[in-house]
């Protein structure tokens, strides 16, 4: 294996084959969980720890499963994962997991696991696998942290918890205490879950004109 | 029984899965092109959604929960299994899906092959799991989370039988290319969701 | 490797049994382990919203002070917890562990009147905090807190909420401070001796006048925090006039 490949499992699902834009896989909860930049993050970070094992999992496993109970053996690998996950969340970060509630579970039918399993790991070695699952996780997480941003500072006037807008921004920094920071109001669809759904056709619709491969003929 | 018509209510209309809480977008944005095939999977998923929470809720409440093992010898009591819950929703979901998948292929082969690959993606559905996760968190009782899994199942065949036909009718118009397909789905999907959220808080 | 022929049904059995027992006692296995301290970040959460309910502070403060170690000490020291009956007898000295506020609140069967209700107080300086529980609807599901009242029992000490499923960013803003500080020092009764304390839509608010202003944009939230300090108030009124 090249480099130049090893390269190209990272960086293509950063863009070109994004999982949520070009494979429309995973959908769901880059709507729900995305109204901060905190729960992008460690949404994103948790996708990728359960495509990139999962991936490796059943690579390794390729040659052994029975066929007809494919699914069935995915699934659990999967669920496996995602408990694992839902578990250190509860134990290590509690308020996380109050917050993000049945979508850590809902993790298990992220169709972007299913999909990547089908698609790659099946058929390919694991370190290559394991490589896919953190580039497409990685590609999920950036769609989730430019979603959750917008969604952020645009319905809360804040990011990471630093204000930027509104009332109370810069209130400790006189020359920009006044004006055109203060005149902004918080834009309350942003800050429901379906403002995501509207900014994530915008970005297909940017994606699509710069890449015309992409363009939907149908 | 004005308790259940409510749950109907509250979760095809105004808790709508797909509408609301955004659950089961992957099959909801790729079968509905057709009104067809979506009217099909719209029926699977009902079918699915009405057997899985029920069966589900039975599973949790006599085997999983705290105390639940009591009935084999009182030492079971302490006995919480909920841990492995996920695992053991998902797979009555996979064996339930390709219970209708075999259903489908001996009764519908036309139905069998247009669905095609999308019946196991019913599987990986999302608005499936969050029925049998919603229930949960809800703390429905069995005749109420069996009416939950129908009303959450009808609320998602009407929101794809709906989209699709929106979308058959948008092949006349201009659509500026990028936004073809997909975009415009997207931006369709929110335009209903917004319409959607009329509903909200109506008190039942 | 080509030997094997993994489409038989004994081998497909076999995959099935060994996969199912590795995953179930690994799980067993890290469950367990993770058991103590995800009961542990409970009690904790709700140890800390009961402080914070009492101490009734701001924002940068409850940041600073309401650390683990804090609240578990000040909480063993110093709250003492007991269920009262309707008619505001205490019936147990002390909240016995299978006690569960929910169930109780929502068993249709047992009466308003047979219900038992946790009151929670803390003593510092002489004086007596009392904390009553509170549950109730927001616009999705459940929404409670713990509602604390000084010593004359009518005045609000402070208050902290939470909830299940409230819209981040509207409904959910419910647990920020810049809402629940509203409530400190705010008394329940009129002049008269009447119950008259409202939750107001967002913005509503007469200038100068008492109550709190609500969440805004999310008016059905609001609504299901005036119902529920209303009903705690009704259910705890035999205690609060003793």
């Amino acid at each position: 294996m090249s480099d130049v490949n090893t390269r190209k499992l990272l960086s293509d699902p950063l863009l070109d084959n994004n999982p949520i834009t070009v494979q429309v896989l995973g959908v769901c909860s880059a709507l729900a969980v995305t109204g901060n930049v905190t729960n992008a993050l460690i949404m994103g970070a948790a996708v990728t720890m359960v495509t990139a094992f999962s991936n490796l999992t059943i690579s390794l496993l390729r040659n052994y499963i029975p066929s007809r109970i494919r699914m069935i053996v995915q699934l659990v690998v999967i669920a496996f994962l995602v408990t694992l996950v839902s578990l250190f969340l509860q134990a290590f970060s509690y308020d996380l997991s109050k917050e993000l509630s049945v979508y850590v579970g809902l993790i298990i039918t992220n169709c972007i696991l299913m999909g990547r399993l089908e698609a790659f790991a099946l058929g390919n070695k694991p370190l290559p696998s394991f490589l896919d699952g953190i580039g497409n996780g990685l590609g999920y997480g950036l769609i989730l942290l430019i979603v959750g941003s917008i969604r952020e500072l645009f319905g809360t006037g804040s990011l990471l918890g630093f204000t930027f807008f509104g009332e109370e921004a810069f209130h400790n920094i006189a020359f920009l205490k006044s004006g055109f920071f203060h005149a902004f109001f918080h834009n309350g669809l942003m800050v429901l879950p379906i403002a995501s759904i509207f900014i994530l056709g915008i970005i297909i619709w940017i994606q699509r004109s710069k890449n015309a491969e992409l363009v939907d003929i149908s | 029984m004005g308790d259940l018509i409510n749950i109907f209510v509250k979760s095809a209309f105004v808790e709508n899965m797909v509408l609301i809480y955004f659950l089961g977008m992957c099959s909801y944005l790729a079968v509905s092109k057709t009104v067809k095939t979506a009217v099909g999977l719209g029926a699977a998923v009902i079918f699915v959604l009405a057997i899985t929470a029920p069966i589900n809720w039975i599973i949790r409440e006599n085997l999983l929960v705290e105390g639940a093992l009591g009935w084999i010898h009182p030492s079971f009591e302490t006995l919480n299994f909920e841990f492995l819950g996920l695992i053991i929703y998902i797979g009555v979901i996979a064996a339930l899906v390709q219970l209708v998948e075999m259903v489908i292929e001996k009764f519908s082969p036309a139905l069998y092959m247009s669905l095609g690959i999308f019946l196991p993606l019913i599987t990986v559905n999302c608005s499936i799991l969050g029925g049998t996760l919603f229930m949960i968190t809800k703390e429905y009782n069995l005749a109420q989370s069996a009416v939950f899994g129908i009303g959450s199942g009808f609320g998602f065949f009407l929101a794809i039988v709906a989209l699709a036909a929106i979308r058959e009718k948008l092949r006349y118009s201009n659509v500026p290319a990028p936004l073809r397909g997909l975009g415009m789905a997207f931006i369709i999907t929110g335009l209903m969701g917004l319409a959607f959220m009329g509903l909200m808080g109506i008190k039942l | 490797m080509s030997k094997l022929n993994t489409d038989s049904n004994a081998y497909t059995l076999g995959f099935l049994a060994v996969m199912v027992i590795i995953v179930g006692g690994m799980l067993a296995f890290v469950s367990s382990a993770l058991k103590p301290t995800i009961d542990a970040n409970q009690e904790l959460d709700r140890r800390t919203k009961i402080m914070k309910a009492i101490l009734s502070l701001s924002a940068e403060e409850e940041a600073t002070v309401l650390v683990a170690d804090y609240v578990n000490a000040e909480y063993d020291n110093k709250v003492k917890g007991f269920l009262v009956n309707y008619s505001g007898e205490v019936v147990e000295e002390s909240i016995p562990t299978s006690y569960d506020f929910r169930k109780e609140m929502k068993d249709a069967s047992i009466p308003l009147e047979s219900k038992l209700f946790p009151v929670y107080t803390y003593e510092s300086d002489g004086k007596k905090v009392h904390v009553l529980q509170m549950i109730g609807l927001g616009l999705w599901d459940e929404i409670n807190g713990y509602l604390a009242l000084e010593d004359d029992k009518e005045t609000i000490k402070g208050v902290a909420f939470d909830h299940k499923g409230e819209t981040p960013g509207l409904g959910a803003e419910l647990v920020k401070n810049k809402f629940r500080e509203q409530f400190y020092g705010q008394t329940l009764y009129n002049e008269a001796g009447e119950y008259d304390f409202t939750v107001y839509k967002a913005g509503k608010l007469p200038a100068g006048g008492k109550g709190v202003d609500g969440l805004a944009g999310a008016t059905l939230t609001t609504d299901g925090i005036q119902a529920m300090v209303k009903s705690t108030i009704s259910n705890y009124s035999n205690y609060l006039s003793k």
